[in-house]
């Protein structure tokens, strides 16, 4: 198992990953913030994450397109999907389609840090 | 891990079938008669009186006699509050409206045949079927005026539902048939718990208690609530607005992970007819 925890962040507000990237690097994960989704996507191909955080709403690849991206990759990554645009709809889509947990901004980075450790809990790193 | 609530025409075992589910599943039933005791406790509300709201069908659309209309508020907070625990089979269509945004609650409609519902009806109380027929029809227009006065829905409107299952003529092998398709309908991915819908569901929650605290100020507001921050939509008379507001801060406030509470206020044109403003 590896040390350290790599996580892929994808979110088109520059904001979100300035913000997000530190408070997850600081419990002890390593993070990759990408605010193109296609970028985001060939990054997704070249290596497996163990996570990947993603908006939804972005121009020319959207968050559903990336989980489902992901899941094609390897199914053990967890997908986390982080929206601004929260739906009953959008929420079965994402969990009909493999994501590990929504969160519907604005949220708390605390938030973000529990659900990351549920994941990080069911891919067998302790923190 | 998920929420079922299921409703049903009367005389169409959809008790029972919620009960059997619940069994099957190992979740926790409750339904709306049986949360009663636990609102009388709380409100000091009689139960015989809970139970008539529950059923009688209002004189005329919206005329509730005075109090009615704080005693389903009371239902249905008790109810929303039950409904944080998940692993829950939840039988009956009071609260149902404002858990339409929760996705990992699925809904399930019993519709049975009419003739079905009516033999049921007669077997149960040993008479006649003509007598089964008025009482099965009585009761069915009942519970529409009910939904219809309360909440201004149709509670046999498919599109309430994410499952609908039609047990025909309410024979046995259609009772398993029934059970074995919810049981499957909530073991999928897309009613699973989330993040997000575990936050709409305890905004739900959270509403509905503040619309209990407020109830003798004004029982038909509108609450919203997005994690601690409520939104009360209410109205007043301009005279009055300020006062209605602070009394409502000062109440709300008293409540648990309320943080911050927003008024907003549409003055009333009938109000300021009749208080000459």
């Amino acid at each position: 198992m590896k040390e350290k925890l790599e996580i892929l962040l994808l979110d088109d507000e520059t904001i979100v990953g300035n913000r997000l990237g530190p408070v997850l690097e600081k419990v002890g994960y390593d993070v990759e913030v990408f605010e193109d989704p296609k970028k985001a996507l060939n990054r997704i191909n070249e290596k497996e994450f163990d996570i990947v955080i993603t908006d939804i709403m972005m121009e020319d690849v959207n968050g559903i397109q990336i989980l489902e991206e992901v899941q094609k990759k390897s199914e053990k990554t967890k997908v986390i999907i982080i929206t601004g645009y929260a739906t009953v709809a959008l929420a079965r889509e994402a969990m009909e389609k493999g994501a590990f947990d929504m969160i519907a901004k604005p949220f708390r980075p605390n938030d973000l840090r529990s659900v990351v450790a549920k994941a990080a809990d069911s891919l067998g790193y302790k923190k | 891990m998920s929420i079922i609530t299921i409703s049903a025409g009367s005389y169409s075992n959809g008790r029972q079938i919620a009960k059997s589910a619940a069994k099957r599943l190992n979740y926790e039933y409750v339904d709306s008669e049986n949360i009663l005791p636990l609102v009388s406790k709380e409100f000091g509300v009689s139960e015989s009186k809970l139970m008539q709201t529950l059923k009688e069908a209002p004189s005329g659309v919206g005329m509730f006699s005075k109090t009615k209309p704080e005693y389903i508020i009371f239902i249905e907070t008790l109810i929303a509050e039950y409904l944080l625990k998940n692993n829950i089979v939840y039988y009956g269509v009071v609260g149902l409206p404002l858990i339409q945004e929760v996705s990992h609650v699925c809904k399930v409609q019993i519709i049975a045949d009419l003739e079905g519902r009516i033999k049921n009806k007669a077997k149960l109380d040993g008479g006649s079927e003509e007598k089964a027929r008025k009482a099965v029809i009585k009761e069915d227009n009942q519970q529409k005026k009910w939904s219809e006065a309360v909440y201004n829905i149709n509670t046999t409107d498919p599109n309430l539902y994410d499952l609908v299952i039609n047990i025909g003529h309410i024979k046995d092998d259609d009772f398993e048939h029934a059970l074995e398709t919810i049981i499957s309908a909530v073991e999928h991915k897309k009613f699973q718990p989330m993040t997000y819908s575990l936050r709409c569901m305890k905004n739900v929650a959270m509403s509905c208690r503040v619309r209990t605290t407020l109830a003798d100020i004004d029982s038909k507001m509108q609450v919203k609530s997005d994690e601690g921050t409520v939104y009360i939509y209410t109205k007043a008379v301009k005279k009055k607005a300020q006062d209605k507001v602070l009394e409502m801060k000062q109440k709300v406030m008293r409540i648990e992970e309320v943080k911050h509470i927003e008024v907003f206020i549409d003055y009333d044109l009938f109000a300021k007819v009749s208080h000459g403003q």
